[in-house]
């Protein structure tokens, strides 16, 4: 049974430039593929990577996606939530949504792997709300030597 | 109208700064040469815009379009890596006035198709101007750096932008804007591109939209956990675009099912769409409490792609229209 990530913990989502315009993220990051019918919205578990150094969690996350992706395109971040916090903001601005949880899902090529659930409905409103917890983005392409 | 050889003016190079050192997959770093042009004295203080492109042989070559403000005519300047090491001439081929209305990107001289991409980089010349670059990649992965191109995108406001084509023998090495070749490009087919080129037609923001499509639908073919643009979205998008005349240019991405996705923020206020098939619209709301308590009043909701901005619900979003 899956294990949930603490609040007290960070997450990372992945986010394509396809949604980042400008330099600025958007909502659409936080959607899922309905066309799947995608169940959780993947993001990966920061202390489950290093305890507490963020460059180190960036950089070996880095170096997972390298790892696993065909091509990891310039321009892609990780950006950064707290897992209390984004439960709370969504709880706040949708009340009639459903609490989301995050669980730590690991996979072989991706220990840290995570999901967030409970996105059922208003999965805009939600997108909007979680983009509006994120604390911080980093590249998802390591930096060329 | 051609210019003969002899109007080919060489300067002596002088390397500055990397321009482009991530992203480029063709392995080659480009340095920047510092180049003059002719410019008429009245409109010395003018910038120009610089076209710069990377031929198939790696050659550097930049040539300078005359500025918008200027009526008059004026030199061009064309300088390479290659030649100016070896005393070859380049023929700069001009074309005035091309009406930037509908400037599209079609087949290059390549056989490729060409995308324009919106570009983040500016060339530092005379370390005094910095000019923005529209970026076009090839299908061989070469990468074309071209001012008048993003001049024309990003300037709402004139009607004619100066476009170049340098031409090495015969052959084009860089195209842009229509009819601009002698020998016309096919251009890009498809369903999609009439509706982006009809996009491009929505005063004052067309061209910019149209651009930043474009640069999402080539971003989209190198990311295999997502899907194409719909082109009922976009048939959607454009819907809406005839019907919110005057609103203010968004932030444009893709839904991962490749729905277009619009944003428009504004401090504490975001209203947000999505373009969906059947021509209807998903839409989010967020405003401040009238009472300014500094909370947030949060809605969302769904609305055919004509009525977005005209219903009760989303009339809190006037502040989306210039």
């Amino acid at each position: 049974m899956a294990s949930a990530v603490p609040d007290s913990d960070h997450v990372a989502r992945y986010c394509s430039p396809l949604h980042i315009d400008h330099g600025d993220l958007q909502a659409s990051a936080f959607l899922l593929r309905r066309n799947k019918n995608e169940k959780d919205l993947s993001v990966n578990w920061l202390e489950k990577i290093h305890p507490s150094d963020r460059a180190e969690q960036i950089r070996l996350l880095q170096q997972t996606f390298a790892e696993k992706m065909v091509r990891i395109s310039a321009g892609a971040e990780f950006a950064v939530l707290n897992v209390g916090g984004l439960r709370k903001n969504v709880a706040e601005g949708c009340p009639e949504c459903p609490l989301l949880e995050v669980l730590h899902l690991p996979k072989q090529d991706d220990p840290s792997r995570s999901g967030i659930f409970g996105i059922e409905r208003d999965d805009q409103l939600v997108a909007e709300l979680l983009l509006e917890a994120v604390l911080n983005h980093y590249p998802a392409r390591s930096p060329r030597l | 109208m051609i210019h003969p050889k002899s109007m080919t003016r060489m300067t002596r190079a002088r390397p500055h700064d990397t321009l482009l050192s991530s992203g480029a997959h063709w392995g080659h770093d480009i340095v920047p040469y510092e180049i003059e042009a002719n410019v008429p004295e009245a409109s010395a203080e003018f910038v120009d815009d610089v076209g710069i492109t990377v031929g198939n042989r790696q050659d550097i070559y930049f040539g300078s379009a005359a500025p918008r403000t200027a009526m008059t005519n004026r030199d061009y300047t064309v300088v390479s890596s290659t030649a100016a090491t070896t005393s070859q001439d380049l023929t700069p081929v001009f074309q005035r006035d091309i009406g930037n209305e509908s400037i599209s990107i079609g087949l290059g001289a390549f056989g490729q198709e060409w995308q324009l991409l919106s570009g983040r980089l500016a060339l530092q010349i005379k370390e005094q101007f910095q000019l923005p670059f529209g970026i076009t990649i090839a299908g061989g992965q070469n990468i074309y750096l071209a001012g008048p191109v993003l001049w024309a995108v990003i300037d709402p406001f004139s009607q004619n932008v100066h476009s170049s084509v340098l031409m090495l023998g015969d052959q084009p090495v860089l195209s842009a804007g229509i009819g601009l070749l002698q020998s016309a490009p096919e251009r890009i087919g498809g369903k999609l591109d009439s509706i982006i080129q009809e996009i491009a037609t929505t005063p004052r923001i067309g061209l910019s939209i149209a651009c930043r499509l474009r640069e999402l639908r080539l971003q989209q073919t190198q990311d295999s956990e997502s899907s194409p643009v719909a082109i009922e979205s976009a048939e959607c998008f454009l819907e809406f675009l005839g019907s919110a005349r005057g609103v203010n240019l968004p932030s444009l991405t893709l839904t991962p099912d490749g729905n277009i996705y619009a944003s428009w923020r504004k401090r504490d206020r975001v209203f947000s769409a999505e373009f969906r098939s059947g021509g209807f619209a998903t839409y989010v709301l967020f405003r401040p409490t009238p009472g300014g308590t500094g909370s947030k009043l949060r809605s969302a909701g769904s609305a055919p792609a004509c009525d977005l901005l005209s219903i009760p619900e989303t009339s809190p979003a006037v502040w989306a229209f210039s």
